[in-house]
């Protein structure tokens, strides 16, 4: 199953360590594989130093790419962190 | 033979040398194909290795170091263990028969280039996060042993924060360093810890050989290899009464520091985390003179809520219950970016938006912090410091913002303090030269010497070349601070003095004889003060300023208190 959702970056430092370290953390719970897209570029979402390498920032979009067996779930809780500013301002 | 170095640590060592093993560059790039599964297996074990150490350091750090630097740590677990640095190993192993070192040395080269090419201070700083990694790999890859076994006078090149992290510091008593210079990592470390270093060395360390007998000066700054056996007996000697001054130092760690004819000045900490209370308490500090708030908000990339402020401070002030505690109100731009704030790109950032200034553009975050000092108020003698004021206006307004979060706070019905001292910082000359002004809008005044000096006589205080104008017994810092004092007594507030000068115990008679009272300065340095005010008399440090206040040059200056400091001579 291939799920995909386009996110808002809204927390105001932008993905630094440890939105990304959160990030890769709750990635890792899942069996499929995830990639975040920026611009052209896509990093594996389990890892934390191929999220920061996107440095992504405060006001950026990103797609959230994700295949399978446990994607619908993946993709809510993913979304789910970005979407509380990863408990930032 | 004798090697000079620079002075980064105070005392005397004596003892054998030992070097901190270095990696080696020269590994075997590659393997046989046949030995893929070998470098793997070798690499794996390494990473149990480095995660085991990792998980020891952190233990440690947040015992001695505070909770910042085990996030550090435990950060550095997440990278070592992290999908990108692993694959990009294996697949060296696999595709091109590289050694486990190779493999790992190449991937986080790789990575580190990366981090160093992203247009972000923040970011580019990680670069050193996995080069850490990759040389705690290494180090274990080549079997070199841990910095916890090194016994004696310790030489390297420099030392990483993860060597000196893990060395057992009763066993090293002195480190010698070719790299570094007074504020490096190694020095820090090494005046926190009272251990004699000497850094900088340059080509001189290779003069050294394993074994040889070392004295190191860190009065001096200088290194004596395989000295006579007359000139060991003599460093000996001194080593022992550095002791016996230590142990006069602490017999009076508690007794007052009032003067022999009952002049009492208050001796206060600098401190910067509120694990620093304990040194302080430890060392005799009835308060603290300056609370630097600083380390919540910096490498943050948020904004450190309310409530964790409010734990910090209220930490603080329990401390030391009955202790008055000043706690500066954030002091951040110019050399210290925010980088929730974002990079502000300013021509000349020591003259531009910092202290003060940023907290009144960014009033939410300045507004919170308020909020979290009164609130915290309720818990012990707090007092509040703006730094860098140098209008009435600003005065006013940061302490209309004061006003407005005590009224939002009743508003709300929360807990916090109603009378809290309000004070500043002077640290620039206009402050000084506006203190009649300001004595009459505030509770006391804290004359920070470091900044004080750097604007008074537009030197850099990080320019060495200007190093000698960066002086505070240079003339017109001693009349302005006079002036302060001056105008503090004509209406009855008091005033003190934070940073560097405060600790020197050179100038101990001349700040009292201006008429200071509170000294705030490293918890190291208050024996000493303490020890000195004990041995003066305020009549003839009040004669002995005069003199000063006369004397047209720097050295002039210097050589007046030398003179005086004689009389002491024990």
């Amino acid at each position: 199953m291939t799920q995909e959702m386009t996110l808002n970056i809204q927390n105001q430092a932008g993905v630094h360590a440890r939105p990304a370290a959160m990030l890769a953390q709750k990635a890792a719970e899942f069996k499929s594989q995830i990639l975040i897209h920026k611009a052209d570029r896509q990093a594996n979402a389990k890892s934390i130093i191929s999220i920061m390498g996107l440095g992504i920032q405060c006001g950026d979009q990103v797609i959230l790419k994700v295949e399978g067996p446990d994607a619908e779930l993946a993709v809510g809780a993913l979304s789910q962190l970005v979407n509380d500013k990863f408990g930032e301002a | 033979m004798e090697l000079k170095g620079i002075a980064a640590s105070a005392g005397y060592a004596l003892g054998h040398v030992c070097f901190l093993k270095e990696i080696s560059n020269d590994f075997a790039a590659t393997v046989l194909p046949e030995q893929r599964e070998a470098e793997r297996e070798r690499f794996l074990a390494a990473q149990v290795k480095a995660r085991l150490a990792l998980e020891e350091l952190k233990e440690k750090a947040a015992k001695t170091m505070g909770a910042h630097q085990a996030e550090v740590f435990a950060a550095h677990q997440m990278m070592l263990e992290d999908p990108t640095l692993m694959e990009g190993i294996f697949e060296k192993i696999d595709s091109a028969s590289a050694s486990a070192e190779a493999a790992v040395s190449e991937t986080v080269e790789t990575i580190a280039a990366m981090f160093s090419a992203m247009n972000d201070d923040y970011m580019r700083e990680r670069a050193a996060d996995i080069k850490d990694i990759g040389l705690r790999l290494l180090r274990i890859l080549q079997g070199i042993e841990d910095a916890a076994a090194y016994q004696g006078i310790l030489a390297a090149q420099d030392l990483l924060p993860s060597d000196t992290a893990s060395l057992d510091l009763d066993k090293v008593f002195g480190f010698v360093t070719a790299l570094g210079g007074k504020t490096s990592h190694s020095s820090i470390l090494a005046r926190a810890a009272g251990i004699p270093a000497v850094v900088g060395l340059g080509a001189q360390l290779a003069e050294l050989k394993d074994g040889d007998m070392l004295i190191v000066d860190g009065h001096a700054g200088s290194v004596l290899v395989n000295p006579a056996q007359e000139v060991i007996e003599e460093y000996r000697l001194r080593q022992q009464r550095e002791k016996q001054l230590a142990a006069r130092l602490a017999e009076i760690a508690h007794l007052p520091s009032v003067t022999t004819d009952g002049y009492e000045v208050e001796l206060a900490a600098n401190i910067g985390t509120p694990e620093n209370m304990t040194k302080a308490v430890a060392a005799g500090a009835e308060g603290v003179g300056l609370f630097r708030t600083e380390f919540l908000f910096l490498d943050k990339t948020s904004v450190p809520t309310e409530e964790e402020q409010y734990q910090a401070y209220k930490t603080v002030l329990e401390a030391l219950p009955k202790g008055k505690i000043v706690i500066r109100t954030l002091d951040a731009g110019g050399d210290k970016q925010l980088s929730f704030i974002g990079g502000l790109k300013e021509e000349n950032p020591a003259l531009g938006l910092r202290a003060i200034r940023l907290c009144l553009v960014y009033r939410d975050v300045f507004k919170t912090q308020l909020r979290a000092l009164l609130r915290a108020g309720v818990h012990g003698n707090l007092h509040i410091m703006f730094p860098m004021i140098a209008t009435l206006e600003e005065l006013r307004t940061a302490k209309s913002l004061l006003q407005e979060a005590a009224a939002e706070l009743t508003a709300e019905g929360v807990v916090h303090r109603k009378d809290v001292p309000v004070g500043i910082m002077v640290e620039v000359p206009a402050a000084a030269m506006l203190a009649d002004e300001l004595a009459q809008e505030v509770a006391f005044f804290s004359i920070g010497t470091n900044d004080l000096v750097q604007y008074t006589m537009a030197a850099d205080r990080m320019n060495e070349h200007v190093a000698t104008l960066s002086d505070y017994f240079q003339p017109p810092v001693i009349r302005l601070i006079g002036q302060v004092a001056k105008a503090a007594e004509r209406h009855g507030k008091w005033v003190g003095m934070c940073g560097e000068m405060a600790g020197d115990v050179l100038s101990t008679p001349l700040l009292l004889g201006l008429g200071l009272t509170e000294l705030s300065m490293n918890a190291r340095s208050i024996p000493l003060v303490k020890y000195r005010v004990r041995q003066l008399q305020q009549t003839d440090a009040k004669e002995l300023a005069e003199q000063v206040l006369k004397l047209s040059t720097a050295s002039a200056i210097k050589a007046a208190l030398e003179n005086f400091s004689t009389r002491f001579a024990d």
